[in-house]
């Protein structure tokens, strides 16, 4: 045991102190004082310096520590309750998207079949993606809980097959739609995470499904009536604002719908929603420039490797960032429970117990 | 079937299997019953009690301060017990196939029992 006066002692606490403020909270919680107590039980006499092993063990240990936490914070039923609901939600978001171009098309078509078609090309790969997500969602809600993760990656795998050719004659066209890829991929994964059958089911409940659905519904038949009515020339101007007024309207309705589940589930919903806001911000803002020169010049400008980087590291830093973040505001919110509980038990904590 | 218990978690149940004992008792102990050769950490230390407390196979005795400092000693459980002792039957059934199999090859084993 040290035995080297109490400044040194001090010193050589200090800096055990610092070594274990590497640990999760919950483990300094319960073990820190003890660790301090054993750490410096076994010190040298003089010791100032923790001993290297001591370090490196304590680093080690430390860091296991913090990946046990981590991993059972990604594999409580919180995750996978909003995997299952973020799963089910882009499904519904990725049907929307893809069947809106294809409604526009057939409404066209239809309407005007003497009429040159503007953007009507037979696009197998579209038609492709969107059966493969009407499956998907058809599936999130009513099959197997293996099947919606099973249909799912294969519409992945046809959107990002596609993209090599797409790039090399318009890259901003791709830029613009990767936020669409990334949500694919992220509603994929989600829905490979292990959760109960109809896990989403329970979480968003029946009524609120049927109103994201019904809206979702709403807002494509909207766009539908509005392209017919846009065509030859301006339509009705009162008819045309009020659908143009559903998209913000029903965007309204189906957050206010999502904010309702259960506060973890939707601090989760929210972590795993940032990459494709960091993607659309990188889009919109980081590589506006490059979208800009790629216009203005007769041929295609690609991007550069840092800008590769940036799209790859900017989503994926916040979604490191964002479950930090959740982390810090959990152990916020159990610390004031504790707190409140404290309270509860010693609203007095001054005055001394009373005799019983 | 269970899996086979690390040394240092065998070593830990060990020196908890006679009376409770607080960390740095454990430590001590440790060294002791490995002949000096197992020298824990107590990062090492903490992470196996913490794991062996999770699983139920040691709980906290009780709790003293000493040098206004928190000491608390640690003893084993009848789960933690049964499983030290199904791994001395594991270990004792493997020593006693090796040194049969020596023994029957002509190998003189020092030190054992062969």
């Amino acid at each position: 045991m040290t035995g080297d006066g109490a400044g040194g002692h001090a010193e050589l606490e200090r800096r055990y102190r610092r070594l274990l403020a590497w640990y999760p909270w919950e483990h300094r919680r319960a073990y820190e004082e003890e660790m301090l107590g054993v750490l410096l039980a076994d010190s040298r006499p003089g010791q100032r310096w923790p001993a290297p092993g001591d370090a490196a063990n304590l680093a080690l240990t430390a860091l296991r520590a913090r990946l046990g936490v981590a991993a059972r914070a990604v594999t409580d039923r919180s995750w996978a309750d909003a995997a299952a609901t973020a799963g089910l939600l882009l499904a519904i978001l990725l049907c929307y998207l893809h069947a809106l171009p294809l409604v526009r098309q057939l409404v066209w078509a239809s309407a005007w079949p003497s009429e040159e078609v503007p953007y009507w090309y037979p696009d197998p790969a579209l038609w492709t993606r969107t059966g493969l997500w009407a499956l998907t969602l058809l599936a999130a809600v009513t099959g197997p809980r293996w099947l919606p993760a099973l249909l799912a990656w294969p519409a992945v795998v046809v959107e990002l097959v596609a993209l090599p050719t797409r790039y090399a004659v318009d890259p901003v066209q791709v830029l613009q739609m990767s936020a669409q890829t990334l949500i694919g991929v992220i509603c994929a994964a989600a829905l490979t995470v292990p959760a109960p059958r109809r896990a989403a089911l329970a979480v968003l409940g029946r009524r609120r499904l049927l109103t994201i659905g019904g809206v979702s519904a709403l807002i494509l038949a909207g766009s539908a009536v509005q392209n017919y009515l846009s065509f030859p020339g301006p339509g009705n101007p009162v008819l045309l604002l009020t659908i143009g007024l559903l998209l913000p309207v029903g965007v309204l309705v189906v957050a206010v719908a999502v904010w309702r589940v259960p506060a973890a589930v939707r601090r989760r919903l929210l972590v795993l929603l940032t990459p494709i806001v960091a993607v659309l911000l990188t889009v919109r803002y980081g590589l506006a420039g490059w979208a800009y020169s790629n216009q203005q010049m007769g041929h295609p400008i690609y991007l550069e490797p840092v800008q590769w980087a940036a799209l790859t590291v900017v989503p994926l830093a916040a979604l490191v960032l964002g479950f930090v973040l959740l982390l810090r505001r959990e152990q916020t919110l159990r610390l004031v429970a504790l707190g409140r509980h404290a309270d509860r038990r010693h609203p007095h904590p001054d005055e001394p117990p009373a005799d019983r | 079937m269970t899996e086979a218990l690390r040394e240092p978690t065998f070593l830990i149940l060990t020196a908890l299997a006679e009376q409770p004992q607080h960390g740095y008792g454990v430590l001590e102990d440790v060294r002791r019953i490995s002949d000096d050769r197992v020298r824990l950490r107590a990062g090492t230390l903490y992470a196996v009690l913490d794991r062996l407390r999770t699983e139920g196979l040691v709980e906290v005795d009780r709790e003293e301060i000493v040098q206004s400092r928190l000491r608390r000693y640690y003893r084993i459980t009848g789960l933690g017990a049964q499983r030290l002792a199904d791994e001395v039957g594991r270990l004792r059934r493997n020593a006693t196939a090796a040194s049969t199999r020596l023994r029957n090859a002509g190998f003189v084993v020092e030190g054992g029992q062969a």
